[in-house]
């Protein structure tokens, strides 16, 4: 192995191990909620109560971060593409099952990627997935 | 082809032998007799460049049926077609350039089809043969490396709604071809009101204005559709459409006087890879692939304004991206801004920029040295070689790490994530201080989509003038 790789490689063990120590990332705990919150979304017969617990888990990953530093790049951006996916549908109030389905295409029409050879990105393709959950 | 054998056969030998040029010139109406009739002439437009295209230097030129042989001349069959549903030339002719506010030369248009892509794609061999002609690898290297043909770029369509056939080689760019090519997509900037200099640019950078491209992911014809596209244009098909029935606009009416140019509603438009001749068979494209791009235009920019001005109503207090640029206290062209992003929303789809865009304006506010100037807009930025090899050893480092940690495939995933930004920060030489907002797009978002539209922009300027072909300051601040 050339010798700027072997470096690269202690110092990736060397930062990680640092990491190590760290408490559970604002990324983990935000995947988390969401994990969370496909399992009771799945349980969940009634469209309007499906929309409270989505409602109730946005607003909790909405405060994450708000009560958190700002994480690594990587991170914040993951979870800004998964809540503005989820920006076409609106504040309980407004919110009408019949009109679900347009929720969702509107959230497609303005995140779906038109280039299909680089694939969605995983948190997009995960909000979509809630999207359709919410509405199934 | 036979007729024009025929006609070879019969010129005077001594013209022939005495002088090529004269000869050429006598010959070029003969050349043209089998593919085009009552043809206008460029001659007396300015089809100057600083450029050197196969052997023609200075100035912008066509190639004819001749030049290219017979494996390059298979448009000369759907040319003849659109000859029959275009009698009188209104897209086969030449048009004298008038200009105005959504035109640019034909020379750009021209440019853009003779410098984009090989004329045929390259085989192992071939390629093996260029590196041992540039003389910059070793006997060694070159017996090493895995040569692989060069992908099959165009299509071929039997019919308009079947799945396209690829083919090695580029389509010839005779003067009939060219001119439907530029007259269709005069007519639709004129009519759906796209300026050009905004938009052959971005053409540049995808299809090379070409009929027939069919991409990796078949991403189909001029205006490089894939099946999200397609639907794009279908959801705002039935608006557009009215607009274009009701225009008075001579361009308008000259489009839809082509047969099928215009389906008839949105669920007649083909969206599925299997059907994708229907952006591509010739006729009635171009002119129906370059009307469904001025719709997916139109769109896109609705979209892309849509996403920029947009709140949630979810988040009380939530920052969009005028409050945003309004904290930063930084004085930027907004409009300018708004381009930039709506140019990778093509790509990338409308709100992915936006949302970039707005976190890199909160990672700049959580700067020290944060503060935005209208440098860290400059997108002539292109990252050093190397992208490839970076993201596999980060990828291949933090794996094997993964293994002796045991880590899950989801914390696996972050850290491959966080270690491949941190070394395309230092590849592209960023340690230590604020990234710019083409850096942030290519670390992050790994998109340098908007600088690969600004070399195009940059090549016309170079070769045709500044401004000819673009706009002023196209793409920066």
């Amino acid at each position: 192995m050339h010798p700027a790789k072997i470096l690269g490689a202690l110092a990736l063990i060397a930062s990680f191990s640092a990491h190590a120590a760290e408490k559970v990332p604002v990324i983990t705990q935000f995947e988390q909620q969401i994990t969370a919150l496909e399992a009771n979304l799945a349980k969940e017969k009634n469209i309007a109560k499906r929309y409270d617990l989505f409602l109730a888990t946005h607003d909790s990953l909405v405060k994450l971060r708000k009560s958190n530093p700002r994480q690594p790049e990587p991170d914040e951006l993951s979870m800004s593409f998964f809540l503005d996916t989820l920006n076409d549908f609106p504040a309980k109030k407004n919110f009408q099952a019949k009109n679900c389905s347009v929720y969702v295409k509107k959230s497609k029409t303005m995140m779906a990627n038109r280039n299909t050879e680089e694939g969605e990105d995983p948190m997009v393709a995960r909000a979509f997935k809630l999207a359709e959950a919410i509405c199934k | 082809m036979k007729i024009l054998l025929l006609l070879l056969l019969c010129l005077p030998n001594a013209h022939a032998a005495s002088n090529s040029k004269a000869t050429a010139d006598m010959l070029r109406p003969l050349l043209n007799a089998n593919t085009t009739l009552n043809r206008g002439s460029y001659k007396n437009m300015d089809m100057s460049c600083d450029c050197s295209i196969k052997g023609s230097d200075n100035e912008v030129t066509f190639e004819t049926t001749d030049s290219c042989g017979p494996d390059r001349n298979y448009l000369q069959g759907s040319l003849l077609a659109f000859r029959k549903i275009d009698p009188k030339g209104a897209f086969l002719n030449t048009r004298p350039y008038a200009g105005g506010k959504n035109l640019i030369p034909p020379k750009c248009v021209l440019y853009v089809m003779r410098t984009s892509f090989r004329d045929v794609a390259r085989t192992p061999e071939q390629k093996k043969q260029e590196d041992i002609a540039a003389g910059k690898l070793t006997a060694q290297e070159i017996a090493d490396k895995n040569y692989t043909p060069d992908p099959s770029q165009f299509a071929s369509c039997k019919s308009s709604n079947g799945e396209p056939v690829r083919i090695r080689q580029k389509p010839c760019i005779t003067e009939d071809y060219f001119n439907l090519v530029y007259n269709s997509l005069s007519d639709v900037s004129e009519c759906l009101d796209l300026p050009m200099s905004f938009t052959v640019p971005k053409f540049a950078n995808e299809s090379g204005l070409n009929n027939n491209v069919l991409g990796p992911v078949n991403d189909g014809g001029i205006g490089q559709f894939t099946e999200s596209a397609l639907k794009d244009v279908a959801n705002n098909y039935p608006e557009f459409k009215n607009q274009i029935l009701a225009s008075n606009k001579a361009s308008c009416k000259r489009l839809r006087s082509v047969p099928g140019a215009l389906v008839n509603t949105a669920a007649d438009i083909k969206t599925s890879d299997a059907e994708r001749c229907h952006a591509i068979a010739m006729p009635p494209n171009p002119v129906r692939s370059l009307l469904y791009y001025g719709i997916f235009y139109q769109a896109a920019k609705r979209y892309s304004n849509n996403a920029w001005n947009e709140g949630d109503s979810k988040q009380p207090g939530y920052e969009g991206v005028d409050e945003l640029l309004r904290k930063s206290g930084a004085k930027l062209d907004n409009a300018k801004l708004r381009e930039m992003l709506f140019v990778m929303g093509y790509n990338s789809g409308p709100r992915p920029p936006v949302t970039g865009f707005k976190e890199w304006l909160r990672y700049r506010a959580s700067l020290k040295n944060g503060k935005i100037s209208a440098k860290d807009f400059d997108f002539n930025f292109w990252p050093p070689k190397g992208f490839s090899a970076i993201q596999k050893d980060a990828e291949n480092d933090v794996r094997a790490l993964a293994a002796t940690k045991n880590w899950d495939e989801a914390r696996t995933r972050r850290e491959i994530s966080l270690e491949r930004a941190k070394r395309r920060t230092a590849h592209v030489g960023a340690v230590g201080r604020p990234l710019t907002l083409p850096e942030y797009f290519y670390v992050y978002q790994n998109s340098i989509y908007i600088s690969a539209v600004k070399v195009q922009a940059t090549r016309l300027d170079k070769a045709l003038g500044a401004g000819t072909c673009t706009q002023q300051k196209f793409l920066e601040l």
